[in-house]
């Protein structure tokens, strides 16, 4: 896999060791990390930097995952385009569904190696395989 | 206006912009049969539309573009650059005829000599050896290099696309297209012409024509 240079991930879940889990993969195969604890506080960091992919969680306080992307997808600006990996440990069909229409491009359920999550993060950026 | 102009002037802008679109298309993918087949039928359908108002230059136009593409479908010529050069040609004539036919509600002054121009045009093409169009080069096998989660992905772009609801359309649009074209990236392919394609469907919001990409991807059909 080559070095994904300059490539930002925002990570969006309430747990810290999920967090820690995603951040500690990313990382050591070369890309950028931010955290953000729920919806409210990613729609600030993506308003306010520019990322590659938002690795979103479904259930969370204040501004649930599925909530956030339909605010993101609204956007006027470019960063409606975000590219949004769902991972969620709601494993029934309808909310694989629920997480397209709200805008997400892939849905994975919990739990996610870190390996299986390189991999479609890697792809997802567009990095050479 | 008449009822029939009226109609006339909508269904004709359309059939015009579907006719622009086919024989555009085909330019790069001469062999697309089932554009051949669109395109034929706009201008059939638009020949019609001139029947019905009595727009007899605008018939006569229509019916020797028809008359060159219909010899193209059952084999007896080539498709050229030069016969798809003066089908857009007729149909531009044909979209200014209809902007001036809402404008006075009558049948342009200056059609008839136009439209036999464009008739001649058609003969003298009949007499040509022009070489066909070639299909652009094609990466082969794409699907065969496509890994699972690849190919997972870009049928998740499509499901994207297909989403009904307009509210969040631009962004699932924007955000499905750098997808699969990262996806494409990933696996070492050209992504240029699923850009330019991502640009110009995206400011028309027009999701299907990116559907329809990443289907002729999937099936080894190249971008």
């Amino acid at each position: 896999m080559a070095e994904p240079a300059g490539k930002r991930i925002l990570v969006v879940d309430d747990a810290n060791l999920i967090r820690r889990f995603y951040r500690d993969a990313l990382e050591r195969a070369g890309f950028e990390v931010d955290e953000a604890l729920n919806g409210v506080e990613a729609l600030e960091k993506v308003l306010s930097k520019t990322y590659d992919l938002a690795i979103v969680d479904v259930n969370m306080p204040q501004m649930d995952g599925l909530t956030f992307l339909k605010v993101l997808r609204r956007q006027a600006s470019a960063v409606s385009a975000l590219p949004a990996l769902v991972i969620s440990t709601e494993a029934a069909a309808q909310d694989a569904a629920a997480a397209r229409a709200a805008g997400a491009n892939f849905y994975l359920v919990k739990p996610v190696s870190q390996e299986r999550l390189v991999e479609h993060v890697s792809i997802m950026c567009g990095l050479p395989a | 206006m008449n009822e029939f102009v009226e109609q006339f002037v909508i269904e004709g802008r359309e059939l015009v912009a579907q006719g622009n679109d086919d024989l555009l298309a085909l330019e790069e993918q001469p062999d697309d049969k089932e554009r051949l087949d669109s395109a034929f039928r706009a201008l059939h359908t638009l020949k019609g539309a001139a029947g019905i108002v009595d727009f007899v230059a605008m018939g006569r136009a229509l019916h020797a573009a028809e008359d060159a593409l219909a010899a193209v479908r059952s084999g007896a010529t080539p498709l050229t650059a030069s016969l798809i050069d003066l089908c857009l040609a007729s149909l531009e004539h044909v979209g200014t005829w209809i902007d001036l036919m809402q404008a006075s509600g009558h049948i342009p002054e200056g059609a008839d000599a136009a439209a036999d121009d464009l008739v001649r045009r058609f003969t003298e093409l009949g007499g040509s050896d022009e070489k066909p169009i070639q299909p652009h080069a094609r990466p082969t096998a794409i699907a065969a290099g496509l890994s699972t989660i690849s190919r997972e992905l870009l049928e998740a772009q499509k499901l994207l696309l297909a989403e009904p609801s307009s509210e969040g359309a631009t962004g699932r649009l924007g955000s499905a297209g750098r997808v699969a074209a990262n996806v494409l990236r990933h696996q070492g392919l050209d992504t240029t012409d699923l850009e330019s394609l991502l640009q110009t469907s995206q400011s028309a919001g027009d999701a299907p024509a990116i559907v329809a990409a990443i289907h002729r991807i999937m099936s080894g059909e190249g971008t």
